[in-house]
């Protein structure tokens, strides 16, 4: 048959369409890829034998080859006729039966309805070649950036700040912003306020005002006398009476640095005193294992008028301790021992030095604490429960006269066992003359052997053993007198040691020389050298090191409170205060 | 019976319009021939709301019409009003196909067939030439149109673009962006159009962007379409826009045609005429643009004078008070007419023109009083007008390294024309020696005139020549000396890529290269190798001629280049002559040898060069470079352009050609003879004394700066609304970013009310921006690089 | 020819940054804190403090510096040198200042993003220096336009090259073509491949089938094979392209905001410094 065949191109946009002409004649009409066939579509979604048209007696048919796709009118479709008029769908062609012209027995409008379009568009559309087109937007993620930020660590702590201050303690710590501003971890010794910021920091913006520490820390002092312009109007003195707690005790540094702990932070100052402050007495003190002065105890210069003097120990003239009492240690720490209430036994140290509990010094040595289980005050070995009392002679005296008037009187005077008779002895060979005064006189029997154990007990066996005594008329009842003793309680009142921490390392005699020490008025502290062959200074590597406070205290007793700079020093409870020179504590006394 | 008229206009433009309404308020008896159905078509093509500008300012209207700038539109508007109200006796439809007869008895024959006669006749039909209609009915529809100012003015239309010549091609390719484009050719394919559209358009048909139809007649253009006769058959293309570009037949032809004769075959030259517009021919005027007079203004005046003229009576031309003006400084306050005799009489090389153009020379010119010791210019400035010394004397000082070695020119002599020829910086700086009286005339209108005034041209080369070899061989010697030489003196014109002389020839003779630029290559390994680029203003093939051997390199012209060839033999004598010389030539000569060296040892660097040279950089005089080891493709250099320049990128980055590591991207190279300068209707391109090339802000949108650029670096673009600061968009995003796409809310849009018309943008070296060019200075990792090409083939060639 | 930034006028910059560097040690060295360590809350840790804020802000102002193109003084890569070289330099001022004490607090949430932030710019600098000569040796003188642009022209003449060939040909370069895509999301792009590209195992298949083909249509199966062959190697290049260009780019996403985010926390924290005084 006649078959004339247009394609048809039709521009987008419904515009004009241009039409080619081709006449073919064949018994059947192939549609396909296959370049015989009479209809040839190119196009990769046709198969290469698509479909084909017979002429049949019933008139045309389309038929299916293979699993192609085709529509007639829209239906799928495998066979069936068709006439003009029907649009047949190949794949993306339309195929239109037309009115085939004069000597044409078919006439076909082919027209690509479906093309693939433009692959360079679809590629790029497919395509994602730029981080941007991505969606990656650097001006959004900036801003969630830097607004995030501020919200979580600048506005939550403040609006949190602004109403937590009335309920402050009763916030836990998980619910608190502001710990994200939290520089440093807490002392210790403030661990217990750590959640309460605003007790210390109690205005925005102005830095920790002594206020809140001396709320709890009220009795603090200051480092010199504050009330003393001469002092204050010395620029550097004025400085450290005007620096704020917080410029020495830094916070949120744990406790490495609450407390200042710097030798130069003293020496700058007392490395040389002429120049700090010229009508200054205190000595140059400079890195202890260096430049320190050597100790200067505080000793009794005089024991009865109490007086004390600093003598340093390289002064060897006048390093005398005058106690006004008598004390050979060598005799008391004799190796074989000494003699005592039941029997020999050997004295240690602390046989008579007893650490104070819990404290670093020692108990005060007294009478009755140390001496008197030895040294019992009995005068009359006939009554043993009868003693002095120590430390009143005038009273021992008076007792004695006391004890021997009544003893005569009840007839002592006669007893010829009298041991205290026998003090009188006849002179050897002859027999005892029993003379007659003794029987006639009691009273003055009576003073006699008063006077006679006074004589004893004051002037050799018991007082005048430890004491300075004296005798003479009216000294005493029985003309007996003792020094008064004054014990020194402080030999470096402006240092501290800690013996507790060095007992376990020591020995008392590493420091002390005791056992060769025949008078009480030895000086047994040891010289700062033998400190300084263990401690240096704070950058010393081959010793402990020690700064200044390791020993010294930076507020001193005697100075005006902090914040209270005006008034005069006045005594603390818990704090003596110290007179310029010394410390002093005096023994009991009437 | 036969229509008679006294004063016959042809031509209804501002010059025809305004004679005719002069004719017609004086009551002669006057025609006005349009070949179209409405009155100045060019100016009605103009796209809309186009600016029409009326320079220059200072030149009084002359006119029964009234004319200022304003938008098309208006001024359509109004002179159709004004000729109306004249009266004034318009003819449309009536093309002139042919003019005979004498004065007092023209007979003008008609398209249509009619014939009419007058006694005189006005040629006012302009350089635009016939547009070649459709030739069929219906091809004055209003939707039929002959030329295409914006295609971006269109979308989602269905347009039919007849004919398939490249402006044809291009405008369809330029359609099918937005459009649905039918093109329909004569012939069987395309014929005769360039390589680039010709494969531009088959891929365009293939990828079916646009539907071609071939062999095909336009029959008839209906309401709705245009029937075209193909061989299966007469079809109808619906559509909704016709573009026909057929070409024109230039006006030329016609014009000689009728008698009047041209000074020369140069196609811009223009027709002699007397001081009143009068041709050749007897009572045969030309007025306006084929008269010389591109500016509407003028042409309105010359139109009103003609008549005057035509009727006998004198009047002083409207220039009057203009050129008084300029003559104001000149000592002994002399009357214009007084002036033009002295410089007629003391400038010979004025002397052959006419009073007319003497005056329109002089309305272009400047006339300068230096005192002694005043500079004119300075070596190495970039000004390139042309000065004719009326009285007095300058110096020349020829030497940069010896003040005192100078040429003095006197009275009647001229200079500055080297610029005029290699378009390349002053040679020299010029001072007047003693009171002197100076008319500087800027290049395009020296030019202008030396293509219509033969004597000027024959002066301007000879003179030129001796010049040339003073300057550039033979300094300090006085030129009869060079006589001989220069006797033998041919300019020669070179295409790009065509040969001087080759490597091994026997050398006769040397060139001194006077415009463009040459590649010096060598047989480095086999293969030529471009070993370095010698500019204008520069000689080749010396060493031939002083060691007497076979050329030592091949010379090619980069561009298109024209040379003076300079005879061996009186050469030779003139070194023999002369010590300077000779010492002079031989240290080029041992610098030439020395750089051949070189060339064996880094062929790579004769790569780069070649490759450049390709890409156009020996007409350059400044270009942008892309080191692309060191470009981390930001484009902030294109953002940097389009942010100091209203939103439009003035250069592309990624497009242009790469050779290893170096990037040509498309930004203006400044050429030595800017392309784009060519034909621009306002002279809006200017080059400023430091060597850009800018437009100014008289930019009328007219595109031809677009076409001539060989480089597409000039784009058409409107100013886009002003857009959010800076911080608005870094924080917020509000408006588009620096050199983003700018459309929609803050895009430019031509149509849009209040929305500025395109005007051509192109790269001006930021030469108003502080510090320089700012693609350079934004560049954050200094890969782009600003270089003037000689320099750069030096660092080159010294192994970058 | 031209120089690349690191020694951009003979380390003119370098110079700068070591001088801040060497006198920020020099001072912490030889800086006596009133007591304990050196932290932040010493004159010098204030000075230190002062000097990192002030670069940050700087450092950061080069973001609208480079955007502001009419401004005049010194050129855009002045800026970039110094900004590396003094963002390089932040490092040990800002490490200076926290006086090595770190906590889970504002303070070190601010030293970290500074650290991430400049780390992130030494992988851009990396990329600046490695990738741009890569890329240009990956493109041989194409755009990434023109090679999808040929990439979908080869697409056209795949599918011509089949039409002859079998049904189940033409099926698979349908598909090769309509599949095939180039980028994607950014892995995708950072590792400039594809695992399943289309047509890589249309590729695959086809020369399988082209084993047994029929010996006339051996012909055509070799244009086919050598077009899809073209195809694939245009693609990998683009994918390259791609992967190049984003490695340019991407870590300014990381660079930019965490930038911002350091500006908060650099404020939060000094104001909860003063705060909290």
């Amino acid at each position: 048959m006649e078959i004339l065949i247009t394609y048809l191109t039709r521009r987008q946009k419904g515009g004009s369409v241009s039409r080619k002409n081709e006449e073919r004649s064949s018994e059947t009409v192939h549609f396909g890829r296959s370049t015989n066939a009479e209809v040839y579509l190119a196009d990769p979604r046709i198969r290469f034998e698509h479909a084909v048209i017979h002429q049949r007696p019933g008139g045309l048919f389309v038929e299916v080859e293979k699993l192609s796709d085709v529509r007639v009118n829209g239906q799928p479709t495998r066979s069936r006729p068709v006439s003009v008029g029907d649009v047949i769908g190949i794949g993306p062609f339309d195929i239109t039966l037309t009115e085939p012209p004069e000597g044409k027995d078919i006439a076909i409008e082919v027209e690509l309805v479906r093309p693939l379009g433009d692959d360079y568009a679809q590629l790029v559309a497919r395509s994602t070649v730029r981080l941007a087109d991505y969606g990656l937007r650097r001006r959004l993620w900036s801003w969630v950036g830097i607004v995030g930020v501020l919200v979580m660590f600048l506005v939550m702590p403040i609006v949190f700040y602004s109403q937590h201050t009335e309920e402050a303690a009763n916030k836990t710590v998980g619910t608190r912003f502001d710990t994200a501003w939290d520089s440093g971890p807490i002392s210790a010794s403030h661990q217990f306020i750590s959640d309460q910021c605003n007790l210390c920091h109690q205005k925005p913006f102005v830095q920790v005002m002594d206020g809140a520490c001396l709320s709890c820390h009220a009795p603090v002092t200051h480092h010199f006398d504050t009330s003393k312009p001469e002092l204050t109007s010395v620029p550097n003195f004025k400085k450290m009476a005007d620096d704020t707690c917080n410029t020495c005790h830094r916070e949120h540094n744990g406790d490495k640095e609450l407390t200042i702990n710097k030798e130069s932070f003293c020496i700058d100052c007392h490395r040389d005193m002429e120049k700090t402050l010229p009508q200054s007495k205190i000595k140059n003190a400079d890195v202890f294992d260096q430049k320190h002065p050597e100790f200067r105890p505080n000793l009794v210069s005089d024991a009865a008028s109490k007086t004390f003097k600093r003598v340093a120990l390289d002064n060897p003239n006048e390093l005398l301790e005058n106690s006004g009492l008598k004390f050979p240690h060598d005799v008391h720490l004799k190796k074989e021992g000494v003699r005592g209430p039941k029997g020999k036994e050997t004295l240690e140290c602390n046989s008579c030095h007893q650490l104070t509990r819990g404290a670093e010094s020692f108990d005060p040595i007294g009478m009755e604490a140390n001496c008197e289980r030895c040294h019992q005050l009995v005068f009359d070995p006939r009554r043993p429960d009868r003693t002095l009392p120590h430390g009143q002679a005038n009273n021992a005296q008076m007792l004695i006269r006391e004890f021997y008037s009544d003893y005569g009187l009840r007839g002592g005077i006669n007893d010829v066992q009298d041991p205290v008779a026998d003090s009188e002895r006849r002179r050897p060979g002859g027999q005892a003359p029993i003379t007659s005064q003794r029987q006639t006189d009691p009273k003055a029997w009576a003073d006699s052997q008063a006077k006679r154990v006074a004589d004893q007990s004051f002037g050799k066996t018991m007082c005048g053993n430890c004491h300075e005594v004296s005798t003479g008329e009216g000294k005493g009842p029985l003309n007996w007198a003792v020094v008064p003793a004054t014990v020194n309680k402080s030999w470096l009142p402006r240092g501290r040691f800690d013996h507790s921490a060095h007992t376990d390392i020591l020995k008392c005699d590493s420091c002390h020389v005791a056992a060769t020490s025949k008078k009480s008025s030895d000086v047994l502290l040891p010289k700062i050298a033998v400190c300084q062959s263990c401690h240096g200074g704070e950058k010393v590597s081959n010793k402990v090191p020690s700064t200044c406070i390791t020993c010294h205290d930076f507020h001193l007793p005697e100075t005006p409170r902090m914040g209270e700079e005006n008034k005069k020093p006045s005594g603390r409870e818990g704090q003596a205060t110290l007179p310029q020179e010394s410390l002093l504590i005096t023994g009991k006394t009437d | 019976m036969q229509e008679r008229v006294k004063i016959a206009i042809v031509g209804s433009g501002p010059a025809g319009l305004s004679a005719a309404g002069r004719a017609a308020v004086a009551g002669v008896s006057h025609v006005l021939l349009e070949q179209r159905d409405h009155v100045s078509d060019t100016i009605y093509k103009y796209q809309k709301g186009k600016l029409v500008m009326a320079t220059p300012d200072v030149l009084p209207l002359r006119s029964e019409l009234t004319f200022q700038i304003g938008i098309r539109e208006d001024v359509l508007a109004t002179w159709e009003k004004q000729i109306a109200g004249l009266k004034v006796n318009v003819r449309f439809n009536s093309e002139v196909t042919g003019i005979s007869g004498e004065k007092g008895d023209f007979t003008l024959k008609l398209s249509d067939g009619t014939t009419l006669n007058a006694e005189y006749v006005v040629f006012a039909i302009g350089l635009q030439g016939n547009i070649r209609l459709l030739g069929v009915p219906g091809q004055d529809r209003e939707w039929v149109q002959y030329q295409l100012n914006d295609p971006d003015e269109y979308s989602d239309e269905t347009i039919v673009v007849v004919g398939a010549g490249d402006a044809g091609i291009e405008n369809a390719l330029a359609l099918t962006r937005q459009n649905n484009v039918v093109i329909l050719n004569r012939g069987g394919e395309f014929a005769r159009i360039k390589q680039g559209n010709l494969t531009a358009i088959t891929t365009a048909i293939e990828k079916n962007q646009l539907e071609c139809i071939y062999s095909a007649e336009t029959v008839q253009v209906d309401d709705d379409g245009i029937v075209v006769k193909t061989p299966q058959g007469e079809t109808k293309v619906k559509c909704d826009r016709i573009i026909a570009r057929l070409g024109a037949s230039p006006p030329r032809k016609f014009v000689e045609s009728c008698g009047i004769t041209f000074p020369n075959p140069d196609p811009s030259s223009l027709p002699e005429l007397s001081g009143q517009y009068e041709s050749n021919v007897p009572g045969l005027y030309i007025i306006g643009a084929l008269a010389g007079y591109p500016l509407i203004k003028q042409a309105m005046n010359q139109g009103y004078e003609v008549i005057e003229y035509i009727q006998g009576n004198q009047l002083k031309p409207a220039d009057e008070p203009l050129l008084e003006q300029k003559f104001a400084n000149i000592p002994g306050n002399k009357s214009v007419s007084e002036v033009l005799a002295l410089i007629q009489e003391s400038v010979p090389l004025l002397a052959g023109l006419t009073t007319l153009q003497l005056r329109e020379f002089l309305l272009d010119s400047n006339v300068h009083v230096p005192r002694g010791g005043d500079v004119v210019f300075v070596r190495n400035d970039y000004t390139n007008s042309f000065y004719s010394i009326v009285d007095g004397e300058v110096n020349i000082q020829i030497d940069p390294e010896d003040e005192t070695k100078i040429i003095a020119l006197g009275k009647g002599a001229f200079f500055g024309e080297m610029g005029l020829l290699s378009g390349r910086r002053r040679t020299a700086t010029v001072m007047a020696s003693k009171p002197t009286l100076l008319i500087e005339t800027p290049r395009r209108s020296m030019i202008k005139l030396i293509n219509s005034v033969e004597s000027v041209k024959r002066v301007m080369d000879e003179v030129a020549v001796g010049r040339q070899i003073q300057t550039y061989i033979a300094p300090g010697i006085p030129l009869p000396d060079l006589q001989d030489l220069i006797r033998t003196v041919k300019v020669e014109k070179f295409d790009q890529g065509s040969v001087l002389f080759r490597e091994g020839e026997a050398g006769d003779c040397l060139y001194l290269i006077q415009r463009g630029s040459v590649t010096v290559s060598r047989e480095v390994g086999g293969k030529e190798t471009v070993i370095s680029y010698v500019a204008a203003g520069n000689y080749v093939g010396e060493m031939a001629l002083i060691s007497n051997a076979p050329r030592s390199a091949t010379i090619r012209a980069a561009v298109s280049v024209e040379a003076l060839r300079l005879d061996g033999i009186p050469f030779q004598a003139l070194m023999a002559r002369n010590e300077t010389v000779r010492r002079t030539i031989e240290a080029r000569y041992r610098g030439r040898m020395l750089e051949n060296i070189e060339s064996t040892e880094q062929p790579e660097a004769g790569g780069i060069i070649q490759f450049l040279i390709e890409q156009g950089l020996g007409e350059a005089t400044d270009v942008l470079l892309i080191d692309e080891a060191l470009c981390v493709r930001c484009d902030n250099c294109e953002k940097a352009c389009a942010e100091t320049h209203q939103g439009t990128s003035r250069l592309n980055r990624e497009a242009g050609p790469t050779y290893q590591t170096i990037h040509v991207p498309t930004s203006c190279r400044h050429c030595e003879h800017p392309h784009c300068m060519v034909d621009c209707p306002p002279d809006a391109l200017r080059r400023n004394a430091n060597g850009e090339v800018y437009i100014t802000d008289s930019c009328i949108g007219c595109g031809n700066c677009e076409r001539n650029c060989p480089y597409g670096v000039i784009h058409m673009a409107a100013k886009p609304p002003k857009k959010p600061g800076l911080l608005q968009w870094l924080l917020f995003g509000r408006g588009p970013g620096p050199g983003q796409a700018v459309s929609g809310k803050w895009g430019p849009d031509s149509q849009k009310t209040g929305g500025s018309p395109k005007k051509a943008v192109k790269c001006d070296m930021c030469k108003d921006v502080l510090g320089g060019p700012a693609c350079v200075r934004a560049c954050p990792t200094g890969a782009a690089l600003r270089v003037e090409p000689s320099e750069f083939f030096k660092m080159v060639s010294q192994g970058l | 020819m031209h120089q690349s930034i690191l020694i951009f006028r003979n380390y003119r910059y370098l110079k700068w940054a070591l001088i801040v560097v060497a006198l920020s040690v020099l001072l912490y060295v030889f800086h006596e804190p009133g007591y304990g360590t050196p932290n932040g809350g010493t004159w010098l840790g204030y000075t230190l403090g002062g000097l990192g804020a002030v670069l940050i802000i700087w450092l950061m102002w080069f973001g609208i510096r480079k955007r502001r193109y009419g401004a005049g003084g010194a050129p855009v890569e002045d800026w970039l040198s110094a900004h590396i070289y003094l963002g390089l330099a932040l490092i040990i001022v800002g490490t200076l200042h926290t006086g090595f004490q770190f906590g889970w607090n504002v303070h070190t949430l601010a030293y970290v993003l500074m650290m991430v932030v400049v780390l992130s710019g030494v992988f851009g600098l990396f990329a600046y220096v490695r990738v741009p000569e890569l890329m240009t040796n990956n493109r041989r003188g194409m755009t990434l336009v023109q090679m999808m642009h040929e990439i979908s022209d080869l697409d056209v003449e795949c599918r011509d090259a089949a039409l002859a060939l079998g049904d189940e040909i033409n099926q698979i370069v349908l598909t090769a073509s309509q599949n095939t895509r180039i980028g994607g999301g950014v892995i995708r792009q950072l590792s400039g491949e594809d695992p399943k590209c289309a047509t890589k195992d249309a590729n695959r298949a086809i020369q399988h089938l082209a084993e047994n083909a029929p010996q006339e249509q051996a012909e055509g199966y070799r244009a086919l094979l050598g077009l899809l062959a073209r195809k694939e190697e245009l693609l990998s290049r683009a994918r390259r392209d791609v992967r190049y260009k984003s490695l340019l780019d991407i870590w300014l996403y990381l660079h930019v905001p965490l930038s911002f985010a350091l500006l908060g926390s650099l404020i939060a924290h000094i104001v909860a410094v003063f705060f909290y005084w």
